[in-house]
């Protein structure tokens, strides 16, 4: 295959892949766009898309830093329930009794509202970053346990064997074996974890985002709740354009992780 | 008695079970020192499980079994039947394994590792490659330098070409009986005991066939194969050759 044969693969690829939902995006907003000139919806109700992106130039400063305060509230959150899932899955994968005295506990995590625990956090840590993050913690730790737990569990038998016929202490079982297993499973629920972190910060900041120096897009889309509903939807798509850059970048990582180990990156929608 | 003290393995009345189910029954037999004997029998006869007893992963039930640990520290070493490879690490790390699980690396160990990956007739480029850049049988090949690394006395084998081509069995088959004749040494590198349900397979490794059936898994016959060293693949087309083989196969069927 020559030079100019991968360029043209790349350039269709591109095409490929990003040509078709770039046309469904020009479609919509020009529908949204008419359909709210047509029927003279008021702005307050609904406002056309050019209006939301004037907002968002106008506000442009106030949203950049909201969007980064939002950005650091959750990978700070998200980096913290990578340490503290991985350091709770090793003990986890230690013996099938503790899994079972605490998984009803870990399950506690996943059903539990966060918008219901959120005003009791708030009543204990006090308004500001550090209540924020431990909402994002709340919010991303469990499926990290659950996918690094089973990685470090579901390791090969035979290879188990290995290491004990080679005379491996208890700590090379797990630092050699159980725990690189359990990498491409810790990427992956890292990805899952990381919309989640979103979300639970943009919660985290509606209820403890007030009044600090710096505040987030949750309290962006408070602020704006009172008439200035274009303003409000621009920091909606801020914090949805975040998530996906943070989706992105994890899965980038993936891509190289999972090459090392053998695997492909799964992804139907490509 | 001279030959009880080269014995590597002897089993008296080895006996398994898996709560009820009885797997292995009252198994009886020796391995001397240096020796090649293959395990055949049809699947669900007990032979992974014996050899899994031999390796010290298992239990016997009730019996006896004795397995010559000897003074050194790498005494045995276990084929699996996968290559059983760490997928993160590339060849050379992987065949580092067992020296490194053993205590730290020394520079005299690289020698050793290398000259195991030579062995098994893997080159220098292969070396830093990835498990999953490998055909089935290099992996396979990668599998045994990892268990020759240690230089053990006894090797035990279970069933590590049965995922592979017949062609390619047959030259790892060949491969492998170089590596126990050990080129220019008058003993053997280490006893094997081969578990497999290829006939074959095991009529041209071995000095002697254990045949096993199963339900419970017994032993049925314990041949001697009288062919000299080294053997090459012309010996498959003998009369005598096909004979024992034919032999084998009678003993397994009238399990």
């Amino acid at each position: 295959m020559s030079l100019s044969d991968c360029e043209d693969l790349d350039v269709s690829k591109l095409a490929k892949n990003v040509l078709p939902p770039l046309l469904l995006l020009v479609a919509f907003l020009s529908t949204w766009e008419s359909v709210v000139w047509l029927l003279k919806i008021p702005a307050i109700t609904l406002p056309p898309p050019s209006r939301i992106a004037l907002a968002a130039y106008k506000n442009a400063d106030e949203l950049v830093i909201a969007t980064g305060y939002t950005a650091l509230a959750s990978t700070c959150g998200l980096l913290c329930s990578v340490v503290i899932g991985v350091v709770m899955a090793a003990i986890f994968s230690q013996a099938a009794i503790i899994r079972r005295s605490f998984f009803p506990y870990a399950i506690f995590l996943q059903t539990v509202p966060i918008v219901a625990v959120a005003p009791l956090l708030l009543h204990w840590f006090g308004n500001g970053f550090q209540t924020i993050v431990m909402i994002v913690i709340i919010i991303s730790l469990f499926p990290i346990i659950v996918n690094v737990t089973y990685g470090m569990v579901s390791v090969d038998r035979q290879l188990v064997n290995l290491f004990q016929l080679n005379r491996a202490s208890r700590w090379q079982i797990f630092f050699k074996l159980q725990l690189p297993n359990s990498v491409p499973l810790l990427i992956s629920a890292t990805k899952t974890s990381a919309g989640l972190a979103v979300i639970g910060a943009i919660v985290g900041e509606f209820f403890a985002g007030l009044s600090t120096p710096l505040s987030g897009l949750g309290y962006f889309i408070m602020k704006s709740l009172e008439y200035k509903i274009d303003a409000m939807m621009a920091a909606v798509i801020a914090s949805a354009l975040l998530g996906n850059a943070m989706f992105t970048v994890i899965s980038f990582i993936e891509s190289k992780i999972l090459a090392r180990f053998g695997q492909v990156q799964s992804n139907v929608f490509q | 008695m001279p030959a009880t003290a080269t014995r590597t393995i002897s089993a008296e009345a080895v006996s398994k079970s898996f709560d009820d189910d009885q797997v292995v029954k009252e198994v009886s037999f020796t391995v001397n020192a240096g020796e090649f004997v293959s395990i055949v029998g049809p699947s669900g006869c007990g032979k992974s499980t014996l050899l899994r007893m031999i390796a010290g992963l298992e239990e016997p039930t009730t019996g006896a079994l004795e397995v010559d640990r000897g003074t050194s520290e790498s005494n045995l070493s276990f084929v699996f039947q996968d290559p059983t490879l760490l997928p993160w690490r590339n060849v050379r790390n992987n065949v580092a394994l067992p020296i490194e699980l053993r205590g730290t690396l020394n520079s005299q160990d690289q020698e050793t590792i290398d000259d195991a990956i030579q062995r098994v007739g893997l080159t220098d480029l292969d070396k830093s490659k990835l498990p999953h850049m490998l055909s089935g049988g290099m992996r396979m090949r990668v599998s045994i330098a990892r268990a020759l690394v240690t230089q053990p006395k006894l090797l035990l084998l279970d069933e590590p070409f049965a995922a592979v081509d017949d062609v390619l069995r047959q030259q790892l088959n060949e491969e492998l009986l170089k590596l126990w004749q050990q080129a220019g040494c008058e003993q053997p590198a280490f006893s094997a005991v081969f578990v497999t349900h290829n006939i074959a397979e095991a009529v041209f490794l071995s000095q002697r066939i254990l045949v096993m059936g199963a339900n419970p898994g017994r032993l049925l016959a314990d041949i001697k194969v009288p062919f000299d060293y080294p053997r090459d693949s012309a010996i498959r087309t003998k009369p005598e050759f096909t004979e024992l083989a034919a032999d084998v196969l009678k003993r397994l069927r009238g399990s």
